[in-house]
């Protein structure tokens, strides 16, 4: 080193020592606000820096003392620290006051930093104090060093190397300070960060913080675990990686704008868990501001909200599904408040009505209602409301295209637990078509009503026990009563009714055949004599069927009654006329009926032969046997009057007097034959036509006869039609005028034909296989013995017509 | 002209047919049974007597006609069938069938009888021929076994000497068996006997022509 002018040569250790004290109040000053480790190291770096200027000017301190006035010394017995030099080995070569209090009485030469500092922090420093010697730092440090009363206090410590004025290292100066407090508080710190740290490490929750722009700087383990090992990129946008992409892009927005504006951000979102399995997190991120309100970081908790979510969402399809149904539900549904406006119209109730749903809201709906009905709508569901009473009622709904159609308004009550109403359901049903067919169905009914009660026949129903259950208009009038639905004092009503309104000889038969009916199911059918309301017995038919469900149970017997009185005057005359023609119809199968005379008259014959020839024998016997021969004689005799008696008979059947005779119209006796050949006619399936001349002239006749004759060319027309099977078979009747005083009618048939038309009216002449050829022969002879004729002819194509005539009855004949 | 060896049984329903044919039968001389049905009729034990049988067609229990398809020809004498109104087509069927007449009431007496005594005779002569054979199975039946094997060959009208042949016994010996049978037999003459063979249905096994032994 040169030599220097003074002020330069001191002016340095005032300097580094001035600067030293002006940090040191400085730092003294701050220490108040900025706490004991500012001051700590402040206090230090000042405390070596006076140290420095004063070793530096060591050798000289006399010569400064003197120009500074300020004795070295007392300086470093003024320093608030422990103060000391060692030499090269370690050894202390001086020490202050302070120092020496505190290592106690120790004898300070020659003790060795070896010591004095604990051992577990001396090779540390020694370490560290050669690494600075090499560097030419200032060594600083902290160690343990031993008290008087042997523990260990913790000391901050800054050295300095010190050299000799040829440079040559000559050992350390250094202050020490008391940080042993400072330590323990440190210790303490440390702890209570340790703990505060495994709290964030295991809140189940993500836990980050980031600084102002956004960037990543801290995750708790749970969100190390979370993510991975592989965790993503913390700086920038690197995070948005492992979110969700449907989420992304929102939540880089939303991050965006909470920079920029200083706001916490919110929201529901996905992130990547490590195995690919994205879970949906509730992230809250909050600023944290400084004093003046700037955004320092940011610090955010992630909660896993993905089982929540999940449930969430189950509950979220389920509504939709439930919506969808009440949307789909082929009806109109809605909900009400309970004051009766709207709280809810399904799809199909605005779609009918062409409302969207705030144009219901409230009363509003009652718009749709048709005017007619409204008031007692409106009347109707305010006594409901009031009355927290379900109710239904039917009103026309307008729909959206104006036409108004029937529903039923259905409402029902929810209550909530304590009974209280909180809401209206209800329904709309489309009852239009119903309603129609109910309107159609009522108009039929009375329609059928109106038939039943106009239509010229008794009609009648009784239930399946027998009980009177209807009469038609007709039967009131008939009877000139109602049913008297009264009960009976005694018997039933049927009973009743049944004295009252039958011939008394007809009641037990009636009776009887009803209750046999009605206990069988079987059809009941009778004619009986009838009382009608002016006391009158008349004749009726009478028939019921029992109506049965499906199970074959009867629900009703319906009948019919038909007054048959005319008819049945009428029928005793046909029956009388049938009585007469008995004789006539045996007549008419004369084949058997020549073979049972043939029988009847050949047996005597041939008895009374043969008991001739005998007497004949007898009486020529030699001698003659007279005896024998008188009773064969006697035979005789008996069996020719035998043979005459059948004679007799036979002709007693055929004997129709002249006395018998009348005038008749023969169209009248063609239609009795048709009558009485009606049955016969009709199972040979032939067609019958009549060409009849209504001006006929009545001719004198034996009707009884005629009839046998018309029944006979009818019989021959239906034998001769028995084989045609190519054309329907028909027979024709026909009368008109013949000449001036005859009168003509005809049979036709367009059956086989005949060969010989003359020679059917032989007698035995027969084309029938079982015929004995008589019939036509009798007609004949009938005819002529009114002068009249009977003939055959064959006509074309095919059939055979028989006509005859009749002399018109002259007027003095009758 | 009376018969005592025959009777007329008379089915009909009439009494008063069956009264006159009873009566008109025995001023003819001959026996007979009336009855008013069938069932009286088979109910009857009838005599061993050629006869006849007048039968009426309509009769309450049987059809005439049917009764005589149901029976057997050998059991019945007969028949002379009656019928009140009768037509052809079942006379003739009576008639193949065996009957001898079909008369229509009222029959006259000529015809009558002479269907009975046609019915009569032909019973007659059936039994005649009946009675013969019995007689000629009687005497068949009186043969030894070796006079058996000789009739055949004999009928067959092989010489003596070719019947031995075929027998393998002397001639003389066939004639003694011969002559034996010839005797038995009844038979006048050779051709006689060979009549009653004929009649008695022995078979002729053997042609002279044919030589010895052909079958």
């Amino acid at each position: 080193m040169k030599a220097m002018p003074p002020l330069r040569k001191y002016g340095s250790t005032i300097a580094i020592s001035g600067a030293g004290l002006l940090v040191f109040w400085l730092s003294s000053e701050l220490a108040a606000t900025a706490g004991p480790s500012v001051y700590v190291r402040s206090a230090l770096l000042a405390a070596t820096a006076i140290l420095t200027g004063v070793f530096i000017q060591g050798p000289q301190r006399q010569g400064a003392l003197d120009r500074t006035g300020y004795d070295a010394r007392e300086f470093l017995e003024g320093i608030p620290g422990l103060a000391w030099i060692v030499d090269t080995e370690g050894r202390l070569t001086k020490g202050n006051t302070s120092l020496r209090d505190y290592l106690g009485a120790v004898d300070t030469s020659n003790l060795h930093c070896r010591q004095v500092i604990h051992p577990e922090d001396f090779d540390r420093t020694e370490g560290l104090m050669s690494q600075c010697l090499e560097n030419g730092q200032q060594f600083h440090g902290a160690y343990r060093l031993r008290r008087h009363d042997g523990t260990y206090r913790w000391f901050r410590v800054a050295a300095c190397p010190r050299h000799d004025r040829d440079g040559e290292f000559i050992g350390w100066c250094g202050i020490l300070l008391d940080i042993d407090d400072q330590k323990v508080a440190e210790e303490a710190l440390r702890a209570t960060e340790h703990s505060l740290r495994s709290i964030l490490d295991n809140i189940p929750g993500l836990i980050i913080t980031a600084d102002s722009e956004g960037n990543q700087d801290y995750a708790n383990k749970t969100q190390r675990d979370y993510f991975g090992p592989d965790l993503f990129d913390l700086s920038g946008l690197g995070f948005l990686s492992i979110i969700h992409p449907d989420e992304r892009d929102g939540v880089a927005a939303a991050r965006v704008r909470s920079i920029q504006t200083g706001e916490p951000m919110d929201r529901a979102y996905r992130m990547r868990r490590y195995d690919g399995v994205y879970r949906w997190f509730h992230a809250r991120v909050e600023p944290i501001f400084d004093e003046d309100g700037k955004v320092v970081c940011w610090c955010g908790l992630f909660t896993d909200i993905d089982d929540l979510k999940r449930v969430e969402r189950a509950s979220e399809i389920k509504e939709f599904q439930l919506q969808r149904l009440i949307d789909a539900l082929p009806t109109l549904v809605w909900s009400a408040h309970t004051d009766g406006s709207t709280e809810f119209l399904n799809r199909r109730w605005l779609e009918y009505t062409g409302l969207s749903q705030e144009q219901a809201t409230d009363w509003n709906w009652t718009a749709v209602i048709h005017s007619d009905d409204r008031g007692r709508l409106v009347e109707y569901w305010r006594s409901l409301l009031a009355a927290g009473a379900p109710g239904e009622i039917e009103a026309r709904l307008r729909r959206f295209d104006g036409q108004y159609r029937w529903f039923l308004f259905q409402a029902e009550p929810v209550r909530d637990a304590s009974g209280t109403v909180i809401h209206w359901f209800g329904s709309n049903t489309d009852i239009d078509d119903r309603k129609r067919a109910e309107e159609a169905l009522r108009a039929r009914q009375y329609e059928l009503q109106q038939l039943v009660d106009t239509i010229p026949t008794l009609v009648w129903s009784v239930t399946p026990e027998g009980e009177p259950a209807y009469i038609n208009k007709q039967l009131e009038t008939y009877y000139g009563r109602k049913i008297d639905h009264s009960q009976p004092k005694e018997g039933s009503k049927l009973d009743g009714a049944l004295g009252r309104l039958m011939h008394p000889d007809d009641v037990e038969a009636v009776k009887g055949n009803l209750m046999q009916s009605l206990k069988t199911g079987e059809p009941f059918a009778m004619r009986y004599r009838n009382r009608r309301g002016d006391g009158v017995y008349r004749w009726v038919d009478n028939r019921a069927q029992p109506l049965r469900d499906d199970d074959g149970r009867i629900v009703k017997w319906y009948g019919v009654i038909i007054d048959i009185d005319d008819e049945m005057r009428a029928h005793d005359v046909v029956r009388a006329t049938q009585d007469k023609l008995s004789r006539a119809s045996q007549l008419a199968s004369l084949a058997e009926l020549s073979a049972s005379i043939a029988h009847e008259v050949n047996q005597p014959l041939a008895a009374v032969i043969t008991n001739s020839h005998a007497c004949q024998r007898w009486l020529s016997a030699d001698p003659p046997n007279l005896q024998r021969a008188r009773i064969t004689a006697e035979r005789m005799v008996r069996d020719s009057m035998a043979a005459a008696e059948v004679v007799d008979r036979i002709r007693a059947l055929f004997k129709q007097t002249a006395s018998s005779r009348t005038s008749i119209n023969l169209n009248e006796v063609i239609g009795e034959v048709r009558q009485l050949m009606f049955d016969e006619i009709i199972s040979q399936g032939i067609f019958v036509e009549a060409d009849l001349d209504a001006g006929l002239p009545p001719v004198l006749a034996d009707r009884v006869q005629m009839q046998q004759v018309l029944v006979n060319l009818v019989r021959n027309g239906i034998d001769a039609m028995k084989s045609t099977i190519d054309v329907s078979k028909s027979l024709k009747f026909g009368s008109h005028r013949y000449g001036e005083n005859a009168i003509l009618v005809y049979v036709r048939d367009n059956g086989d034909g005949i060969a010989e038309p003359e020679r059917i009216f032989e007698p035995f002449f027969t084309t029938k296989a079982g015929g004995m050829g008589m019939g036509l022969a009798i007609c004949r002879s009938i005819l002529e013995s009114h002068d009249g004729r009977l003939w055959a002819e064959s006509i074309e194509p095919r059939g055979t017509v028989f006509s005859f005539t009749l002399p018109i009855q002259s007027g003095d004949a009758a | 002209m009376t018969q005592d060896d025959c009777i007329v049984f008379i089915v009909d329903d009439d009494q008063r047919i069956c009264e006159a044919l009873c009566e008109l039968l025995a001023a003819r001389g001959l026996a007979s049974v009336a009855f008013n049905s069938i069932a009286d009729y088979l109910a009857f034990p009838r005599p061993d007597l050629s006869g006849c049988l007048i039968l009426d067609v309509e009769l309450p229990d049987i059809n005439g006609l049917e009764f005589q398809k149901q029976t057997d020809r050998e059991q019945h004498p007969p028949i002379v069938f009656i019928t009140g109104h009768g037509d052809i087509p079942s006379s003739v069927r009576a008639i193949q069938r065996g009957a001898v007449d079909f008369l229509t009431k009222p029959f006259s007496e000529t015809e009558l009888m002479k269907s009975v005594h046609t019915a009569i005779d032909r019973d007659c002569g059936v039994r005649l021929e009946r009675a013969e054979l019995v007689t000629l199975q009687r005497r068949l039946s009186s043969l030894t076994s070796r006079e058996r094997q000789v009739l055949p060959l004999v009928v067959s009208g092989l010489l003596n000497k070719q019947a031995a042949a075929e027998l393998g016994i002397s001639e003389v010996t066939l004639q003694i068996h011969r002559g034996k049978i010839m005797h038995k037999m009844q038979a006048a003459s050779l051709a006689d006997l060979v009549r009653i063979a004929e009649r008695l249905q022995v078979p002729v096994t053997h042609s002279r022509r044919a030589g010895t032994s052909s079958k």
